[in-house]
Order: C-alpha cells, then sequence, then structure tokens
C-alpha cells in the first residue's frame, strides 16, 4: 500500500484540498514529473497533449473520442505510457494507456481506465490521505 | 487566509513543505498556466500556458527536465470538478 496525503492550494489564497498524488510520467527514454488528481469520477486518465509530444508518445488518431470538460468538448488521442507512483518507501509502476487531451485541465486526471482500475482506493476523509493498494488486475511492478 | 496546522504540515514532503513558502503573489503571477517547480520545491524555474513551451524553457535555462515538476495552476476563483468522460 501507498499512502499520499492530500494536497493543497494553499499559496492561490484558497485552501482546497485535493487528492493529488506526485507522478513519474514514462515513454521511449525521457520521463517528466508531474501530479494528478485521483478522480473516480472520470472514466479515462487524461494527460496533457503537449506532454505526449515532449516524451515522444506515439498516439492514436483523434477518431470521435472527446474529453468534456466544464461542457466544452476537446479532442482524445490515446497512447501507452508507463506510469509511477511512490509515497517515499514504496511505489507502484505500470504501463497503461491513457488519454492525451488539449483540455485546459490544471492536473493531471487519474481516472478508472489506466489507473484505478489497477487499485484499491480508500479515500481518507478526516486524515486527509489517499490509500492505494494493487489488486489483482494490477500487472505492474512493486517497488 | 486558513493556514494548516502543525501536524498537516509535518505530513507533507520536504518538496510540498517548500512549495508552502513560495509566497502568493508568486502563485497569483502564473494562474492559468504551466509552472516547473525546482526538484527541492523551493522555486518556480519557469512558467508558461503551453506545456512544451515551458518544456523548452527548462532545457535552455539548463535545467534539467526530468527532475523538474510540472504542475498547473488553478484559477482560485473557479470551483473546480475534475471529472471527465470521454465520448
Amino acid at each position: 500500500m501507498i499512502r499520499f496525503p492530500y494536497l493543497v492550494d494553499l499559496q492561490t489564497g484558497v485552501p482546497c484540498w485535493r487528492p493529488i498524488v506526485p507522478v513519474v510520467v514514462r515513454a521511449s527514454s525521457a520521463r517528466r514529473r508531474t501530479k494528478a488528481v485521483v478522480d473516480t469520477g472520470s472514466n479515462d486518465s487524461i494527460l496533457p497533449l503537449q506532454l505526449a509530444g515532449v516524451l515522444g508518445v506515439q498516439l492514436g488518431s483523434a477518431g470521435t473520442h472527446r474529453v468534456v470538460w466544464h461542457g466544452q468538448a476537446f479532442p482524445l488521442q490515446f497512447g501507452t505510457v508507463d506510469l509511477e507512483l511512490s509515497d517515499g518507501s514504496a511505489g507502484f509502476r505500470w504501463s497503461a494507456l491513457v488519454g492525451f487531451s488539449p483540455a485546459p485541465i490544471p492536473y493531471a486526471l487519474f481516472g478508472i481506465r489506466g489507473c484505478l482500475q489497477f487499485f484499491d482506493a480508500t479515500f481518507c476523509g478526516k486524515d486527509l490521505d489517499i490509500e492505494l493498494t494493487i489488486n489483482s488486475s494490477f500487472q505492474g511492478h512493486v517497488f | 487566509m486558513e493556514t494548516l496546522t502543525p501536524e498537516q504540515l509535518e505530513r507533507l514532503s520536504p518538496f510540498e513543505r517548500n512549495r508552502m513558502a513560495i509566497p502568493i503573489e508568486e502563485w497569483r503571477r502564473h494562474v492559468g498556466k504551466w509552472v516547473a517547480m525546482s526538484p527541492d520545491g523551493t522555486r518556480i524555474v519557469a512558467a508558461d500556458a503551453d506545456f512544451a513551451a515551458l518544456d523548452a524553457k527548462v532545457i535552455a535555462l539548463g535545467e534539467d527536465p526530468e527532475e523538474v515538476v510540472y504542475e498547473g495552476v488553478p484559477d482560485p476563483d473557479i470551483s473546480y470538478i475534475f471529472s471527465v468522460s470521454a465520448e
């Protein structure tokens, strides 16, 4: 199990706690570090489209897939990356098909497909923690 | 502005604790943009609304793009509903 405290956007003047986790996104031989909101209401895991270009991710065609963000539809293209989560004492790394979108979402989103499908997640509202435990569908690496 | 309790601060990573010390005014300059944070969280290395342009800035500044942390700066006047659906 790995456990992350919720993070707070205190600096903007609005103390807003969110279940945000630090993530390493890898593709080809490159990696970037960013943060993701763990979102049980999102169908897919979504990353910024331009991150795909930076990492050299091979994307599928846009097709008819769209992501709806604040009432507006944005194109969505899928590609495979390695995702890595670690709380400093343990971590998980797995390969996932994730969506890349130009939608102006200020965080990566970890939704059901690509992330939460592989974990049993507990949102600890009193302690403001999220706990992630791999389930039997997880086929990545534990370290 | 609400502040964190010592217990809450203690549970955050050193990166997050350092990040909290960056002044509000500095964050407000970057609302709606992506920022690249130094690996220890003490400073904003660069900012841009365009993720790829930000990555190029980081490299041009001689920082390691694989060690900085990229994050968006949410608009404090927006209550975010993050859930998205794919059509």
